[in-house]
């Protein structure tokens, strides 16, 4: 969560990402800087309680603040609540600004980008395009409605530079997930050569690569050796992970010990 | 009254296209039969063998090696049957190329060193490159020089490395964590090799100061005999899928392979145990029928005190060959002035085919804890098995064997087959069709350095006398010893290598 809170707040151009919640004062002026500058629910003469971060009255001034964004997190969990608000916080900034973004190479075309950013217009606009999106593509991807998970998908498209335009009412998931099935060959294409061999199998969608896993001993009928080879292959990855915190434990380690030598005058060559 | 050829035949029975068994009887009180596994070409080679002993009768020379698997097979305490693989060839005691398992929980059970044999721990190390023929094919020469200045090799070479007799203690301790600890070696290397590269019951007060004294100053130094570093090319690929995951699946892509052992040390301690367990079989009243078969009972003082120092004698060789990958990898370095790490220069796999090891086994459906011998055999552990890396559990593990010098090396894996059959088992080398002495007066080692030569391999060899005792023409056909244990189905092959350039002793 940590890593999607300070992208997000990176998008916001928050000053001093990235924040550790854990740290009270710096959680206390990262509320009072969304308050002051994205979300403005307050008059300004009304966020001193807020603004006072060092006073003992600022617990009380957050849960009544949040009371009063209706924010749906339990009141006592601030990390929580303050990653609420910070989602919020984008939802509002698109809102404002969903205009003037573009799709980078659809400039031209000047259309509002604001698929998934707002959940009603999500969700209204799908089944408004019922010829581009399947039911499928709806199921696996519901939680576009979700602002944190719009913000992160478009950030990903934006990064893979793929040319895309929004829906013309103002968001189409169908285009959102034809947009990522897009940015998810370029990765293929582009990202995955450069990885180490043996990482990387460029071909084929994920059955006909379970296909070619070896399973190395026998069981009978196909769906059991998928099923087989999809319980050794997550437990390969725990092994594995665990093998890497291993290594990096011993690399720890050699900063303080390792000091190879080596001395050619010592060397003999036997006859 | 001796038997005839024909007598002696009749207990060999052949059970399928490349496997034979030789049934009790064979030689006086096998518990087990013995097994073995030669396609028709190398087949030749046993049989004549056993022929021109009877011929020979009683009277000198060594035994052929079919006559030591059955040997072994009369020892106390072993299961399940002796195992010789197709590049089997006799041997002290046990024949090279024979794997045989010992009951730990049978008080009778016993450990030989002749099982082991004196080269404890050699073995052999791949390291992968991102360099290609074309890159290396001109720079060939000087990279052989480069690796010969950086790795001593020969009788009595010394090695580059500073070794004080504390940091001796430790390594024979510590094995390959000593490596890391110091530097010598990567945090990935030590999981690409058997046992992490650290026999856990080694303790150093069993090694006799004479062994250590030889050892000290060869750290880092490759020896003589059959043992050598090549610098060689992926050739060809047979399983794509085990290639790709050991990063190795490009044809005409540069590895490093380091065949080599305990040196010294090792020696000493095999010497120091077959000593002390003469004592100890007059005294336990075992009996065999080779007096070079000398062992100790499993649990029993000299039994224990040879495996820790065993062990010590292993945890020196990895460190051994961890120390040449230190070299070669800045020998290479050097050369192309990169680093190490820009060359992708990690180990492959590190296998050891002269050692014993307690590993647990079915026998007859029953879960067993075994000791198992050996000697000129690598481990082959099917995929899945909890012993190999997290990177090989789909493959199964790798095996490297060795070609001779100027002949082709191949890359194995591990089968289920081979778990079953032989112990997790399979061949280590080309074993050898001619002993030594034979070989020098037969061959003239001017021809076989042209014919290397001819082959456009560039060698480095610190006593050219020698070399022809390490001829191909000295050694059964590296191929032909692959190929029949992929046919057994106790190992499968992945990928051969040819090599470009050769250092030796």
């Amino acid at each position: 969560m940590a890593a999607l809170l300070n992208l997000n707040l990176r998008a916001l151009k928050y000053p001093q990402v990235p924040v550790d919640l854990a740290d009270a004062d710096q959680l206390r002026k990262l509320v009072i800087w969304l308050e002051n500058l994205k979300i403005r629910e307050y008059k300004i003469v009304d966020r001193k309680g807020l603004a006072d971060t060092a006073s003992p009255g600022w617990d009380a001034a957050f849960a009544k603040y949040l009371k009063d964004l209706d924010c749906p997190v339990p009141p006592g969990d601030q990390r929580a609540a303050v990653e609420w608000l910070v989602g919020f916080a984008v939802n509002l900034d698109y809102e404002d600004n969903a205009d003037k973004m573009k799709a980078p190479e659809a400039a031209g075309k000047a259309n509002p980008a604001s698929a998934g950013a707002s959940s009603s217009a999500a969700s209204t606009s799908a089944t408004s395009q019922p010829g581009k999106s399947s039911k499928a593509d709806e199921g696996a991807f519901s939680d576009l409605d979700d602002p944190q998970v719009a913000a992160a998908v478009l950030q990903l498209i934006r990064a893979a530079q793929v040319p895309w335009c929004g829906g013309g009412e103002g968001g189409d998931q169908a285009d959102v997930v034809s947009a990522m099935q897009a940015a998810a060959e370029r990765l293929a294409c582009q990202v995955g050569p450069a990885q180490r061999p043996g990482v990387w199998r460029p071909e084929g969608p994920a059955a006909q690569c379970l296909a070619e896993v070896p399973l190395g001993f026998e069981v009978q009928g196909e769906a059991l050796s998928s099923a087989a080879k999809v319980l050794r292959l997550l437990y390969i990855r725990d092994l594995r992970r665990l093998q890497s915190q291993i290594d990096h434990a011993v690399v720890d380690m050699q900063e303080y010990t390792a000091n190879p030598k080596t001395d050619s005058s010592l060397g003999k060559v036997g006859r | 009254m001796p038997r005839s050829y024909a007598e002696e035949v009749a207990f060999i029975r052949q059970l399928g296209p490349v496997k034979y068994e030789v049934s009790p009887g064979f030689v006086p009180g096998m518990h087990v039969p013995g097994t073995f596994y030669v396609n028709d070409a190398l087949k030749g080679l046993l049989f004549e063998e056993l022929q021109q002993a009877v011929v020979r009768g009683d009277h000198g020379g060594f035994l052929p090696a079919v006559k030591q698997l059955a040997n072994v097979a009369a020892l106390p305490g072993i299961v399940k049957r002796s195992i010789a693989l197709p590049d089997v060839h006799s041997g002290y005691g046990f024949a090279i190329g024979n794997v045989a398992a010992f009951d730990m929980d049978n008080p009778e059970a016993v450990v030989s060193p002749g099982g082991v044999g004196f080269d404890i721990n050699c073995g052999v190390r791949l390291l992968r490159t991102n360099l290609t023929e074309a890159e290396v094919g001109p720079v060939r020469e000087q990279l052989a020089q480069a690796l010969f200045d950086h790795i001593p090799v020969g009788v009595g070479s010394q090695g580059i490395i500073p070794t004080t007799a504390k940091d001796m203690e430790s390594a024979l301790e510590l094995g390959m964590d000593w490596s890391l600890r110091e530097g010598y070696a990567w945090a990935e290397d030590k999981e690409h090799c058997e046992e992490y590269g650290r026999m856990l019951n080694a303790d150093p007060r069993y090694v006799s100061s004479r062994a250590k004294k030889r050892g000290l100053p060869q750290m880092g130094t490759l020896g003589a005999g059959n043992h050598y570093a090549e610098v060689q090319v992926v050739d060809e690929v047979y399983d794509a899928v085990a290639a790709r995951r050991m990063g190795i699946d490009t044809p005409g892509q540069v590895v490093v392979m380091i065949h080599s052992g305990s040196r010294g040390l090792g020696h000493q301690v095999a010497t120091d145990a077959l000593v002390a367990m003469e004592r100890a079989m007059a005294r336990d009243g075992i009996i065999t029928n080779d007096r070079q078969l000398a062992c100790a009972r499993i649990n029993s003082e000299e039994g224990q005190a040879y495996l820790k120092a065993m062990s010590c004698a292993a945890n020196y060789a990895w460190v051994n060959r961890s120390s040449m990958t230190f070299l070669a990898r800045q020998a290479f370095a050097k050369i192309f002035k990169s680093t190490p790490d820009d060359l992708d220069m990690h180990v492959v796999y590190d296998v050891s085919h002269n050692i014993a090891k307690v590993e647990q086994h079915c026998v007859d459906g029953q879960h067993r804890r075994l000791l198992v011998h050996r000697k000129g055999s690598t481990r082959a552990f099917p995929p899945h098995h909890p012993l190999i890396p997290a990177d090989y559990q789909l493959i199964g593990q790798p095996v490297l064997v060795g070609g001779t010098m100027g002949t082709s090396s191949y890359v194995l894996t591990g089968t289920e087959q081979g778990f079953t059959e032989t112990f997790g088992s399979t061949c280590h080398g080309a074993g050898r069709a001619r002993s030594r002495n034979n070989s020098r007066n037969k061959l003239d080692y001017q021809d076989v350095l042209d014919n290397l030569k001819a082959k456009g391999i560039a060698i480095r060899v610190a006593s050219p006398k020698l070399v022809m005792e390490e001829a191909p023409e000295s050694y059964k056909d590296v191929s032909e010893v692959v190929d029949t244990c992929h046919q057994a189905g106790i190992s499968k092959k992945a990928v051969k290598l040819r090599p470009i350039a050769v250092i030796k002793g």
